[in-house]
């Protein structure tokens, strides 16, 4: 039996402005597993998550999700934002903005019912951060920011996971916490798809992973994939000339 | 004062402007919250600048077949394509924000300065209609303004009130709103849309030149007493209502002793003196109860180590607590300790009451169980960790107390072998 995929990336490009970003990316992943975004810093892998959901314009290519497109499966679809990317001295608590993940399933002059708040409730309890659901947002450090994010999403109950740096200035008990609650999703049957910047932890973390500089370097199970060589394709020099290289192609007389 | 109480409460001339600047400042503090929150209250201050030229050319081409009207009705137009042309700056030509501002406020205010220098030759009548928008007059105020004020007032509410949980969804996290399929663009457009009318009905009691305070101020005020959405709305609507009040009020008390005040500026004054007023003295998050909750943290302190000192040298004399340092305010702290039973003083010679051991037992306590957690838990050298220890002793909570013992398992000797002293 032919799992069918759940993404699918025929030729992507990207680019902004006169820089090209993501160069005829192409790929497929089958659900149930977590799936590791690695590169070096501006190899594109936060803007291909963001191409995936159409948040950043692409130049060309296809996405699908289940073979349709984002619009029709966005509620399926949770995203984790990076932390620099969020406003956090919003007037905000932490149940609030947890409570959020389920205004996916309400339509817009709803209001969240009992059931809402409990779950949420529940969510936080998972994640350790229900003695603090009534702390304003800024006052969470930075790994129990991520487990925020961690609890809006779970609310949103989806079945594919965008995790844009979940990783990144986490201390060792909230990277556990965390990790526990990415296991659950796994088993559950979701796909989790994390872009991750550095080389440490990942066969523990990954079952798949996709080396990604602008183009992909390589795509497949951890093991098979984490070689020298690749490793030496995805952070090598060759980025920059890359670089100047495609600028060249988009604007040829300089 | 009583007087201007009366005045204000049962005759009809000063009922008027008083509701209808008590709803106008209502909607124009709610409306400044939502823009607050979202970092973008300058906005607020560029489209009512907007506004000046869509007012004089309403005036001057439909005064007579549409009367006040006209006026509001080529601020709305003006403000609104303003505001599209911002958005169009930033967007689509990647200008920053503040650029686009500045660029689209100066432009409009430019034109309208300049249509008015003719407008007063042309027409006199809606010249001096058109010159009330610029700062404001509460007494002109009228039945159709107060109808106006109100239908808008109960119309924002009623928008709030329906829209509250995407519409805070969108103000924090517009990505996380538009991902999840709620509607953005309806959000955007709402919220421009309520702006628009918001600055164009209060033009006319608190003047273009000043609308911007009352966007900024009461939120202002608001946000230093609350963490939440909706509590920040309601104490600025509040905030802005009383503003209003007093606003009204004053004038009347000040006009039975001859000295005449503007309503708009008075409001506007007393909106800002309150916000700066709360960031000093509220409680939490004010300057001054910072500074309080410090100095009382110093005060502590020296108190705890005047006890501790005492637990490790019972019976000493006056001399030698001077001899030991921290000489500030000594006489004061015996004095309070001894007062509250920690110190006796026998012979001459100072000690510990039973209450002043417990107490010192308990800062010892601290201090070595805080040693303990940094060598074990923490992997620091013994040798490091008496000077961390030394501040934290003050520190600690209860809870934290006992939440260290169960991690520690309640241990019995620090790392420098000294014994812990139990409760």
């Amino acid at each position: 039996m032919s799992l069918e995929p759940l993404i699918k990336v025929d030729d992507l490009s990207v680019c902004y402005g006169k820089s090209l970003v993501l160069w005829e990316v192409s790929l497929q992943v089958t659900p149930g597993k977590i799936v590791g975004i690695i590169g070096p810093n501006g190899a594109g892998k936060s803007t291909f998550l963001k191409t995936l959901m159409g948040i950043c314009p692409k130049l060309s290519g296809k996405v699908s999700f289940w073979g349709k497109p984002f619009t029709k499966v966005r509620k399926q679809i949770a995203y984790l934002p990076q932390r620099e990317e969020i406003d956090w001295d919003f007037p905000i608590t932490v149940f609030e903005a947890a409570l959020m993940g389920r205004y996916t399933k309400l339509k817009f002059w709803q209001r969240p019912r009992i059931s809402d708040k409990a779950a949420t409730l529940d969510a936080l309890k998972k994640v350790g951060l229900l003695d603090l659901k009534d702390r304003q947002i800024g006052q969470l450090s930075g790994g129990q920011q991520q487990k925020l994010f961690l609890a809006r999403a779970m609310l949103q109950e989806a079945k594919l996971y965008l995790m844009d740096e979940l990783f990144q200035g986490i201390d060792a008990t909230s990277e556990k916490v965390i990790m526990e609650v990415l296991q659950t999703w796994k088993k559950q049957g979701k796909t989790l798809f994390i872009v991750h910047h550095d080389l440490s932890c990942l066969e523990s973390y990954f079952d798949e992973l996709i080396l990604l500089n602008k183009r992909i370097i390589a795509h497949g199970p951890t093991k098979e994939v984490l070689t020298e060589d690749n490793i030496k394709a995805t952070y090598g020099k060759s980025p920059l000339l890359f670089e100047e290289a495609s600028r060249l192609q988009m604007n040829p007389l300089g | 004062m009583l007087e201007a109480v009366k005045l204000l409460s049962f005759n009809p001339i000063f009922q008027v402007p008083l509701w209808t600047s008590i709803l106008i400042c209502i909607s124009c503090s709610m409306m400044g919250a939502l823009l607050f929150v979202q970092k973008k209250s300058l906005l607020g201050e560029t489209l009512s600048h907007a506004a000046y030229p869509g007012i004089i050319l309403g005036g001057w081409l439909f005064f007579e077949s549409l009367a006040s009207f006209s006026l509001l009705f080529g601020g709305v137009l003006f403000t609104l394509l303003a505001s599209f042309l911002i958005e169009w700056c930033i967007r689509k030509k990647n200008m920053a924000q503040d650029t686009a501002l500045s660029l689209v406020l100066a432009s409009f205010w430019g034109l309208g300065v300049l249509l008015i220098s003719r407008l007063q030759f042309a027409k006199v009548a809606v010249f001096r209609e058109v010159k009330v928008f610029l700062f404001g007059q509460a007494a002109t105020l009228n039945m159709q303004d107060l109808y106006l004020s109100c239908f808008f007032f109960f119309g924002f509410v009623f928008f709030l009130l329906l829209f509250f949980h995407p519409l805070k969804a969108f103000l924090w996290d517009p990505k996380f709103t538009s991902l999840a399929g709620l509607p953005v663009k309806g959000a955007k457009f709402l919220i421009t849309s309520l702006l628009v009318c918001s600055l164009v009905v209060s033009m006319k009691c608190i003047g273009i030149v000043l609308l911007m305070g009352m966007l900024v101020a009461p939120p202002i005020f608001a946000r230093q007493f609350t963490d939440k959405l909706s509590v920040l709305l309601v104490l600025s609507g509040l905030i802005g209502a009383f503003s209003a009040f007093l606003g009204n009020l004053i004038p009347l008390t000040m006009i039975q002793k001859g000295v005449n005040l503007p309503t708009g500026p008075l409001i506007i004054s007393l909106a800002s003196f309150f916000a700066i007023a709360a960031m000093f003295f509220a409680p939490h998050k004010g300057y001054v109860y910072k500074l309080v909750q410090l100095h009382k943290f110093r005060i502590k302190k020296q108190e705890e180590n005047l006890v501790k000192f005492l637990w490790k040298n019972p019976e000493v004399s006056l001399q030698e607590i001077k001899d030991w340092g921290n000489r500030s305010f000594l006489f004061y702290f015996l004095y309070k300790l001894k007062k509250e039973g920690f110190l006796q003083k026998k012979e001459g010679k100072w000690s510990l009451t039973s209450d002043g051991l417990t107490k010192a037992s308990r800062i010892i306590r601290l201090h070595r169980l805080w040693e303990l957690y940094l060598v074990h838990q923490m992997n620091l050298k013994v040798d490091e960790v008496h000077p961390h220890a030394e501040e934290m002793e003050h520190v600690l909570t209860e809870d934290l107390e006992s939440k260290l013992e169960q991690v520690l398992a309640r241990p019995s000797i620090d790392p420098h072998d000294q014994p812990i002293p139990r409760q």
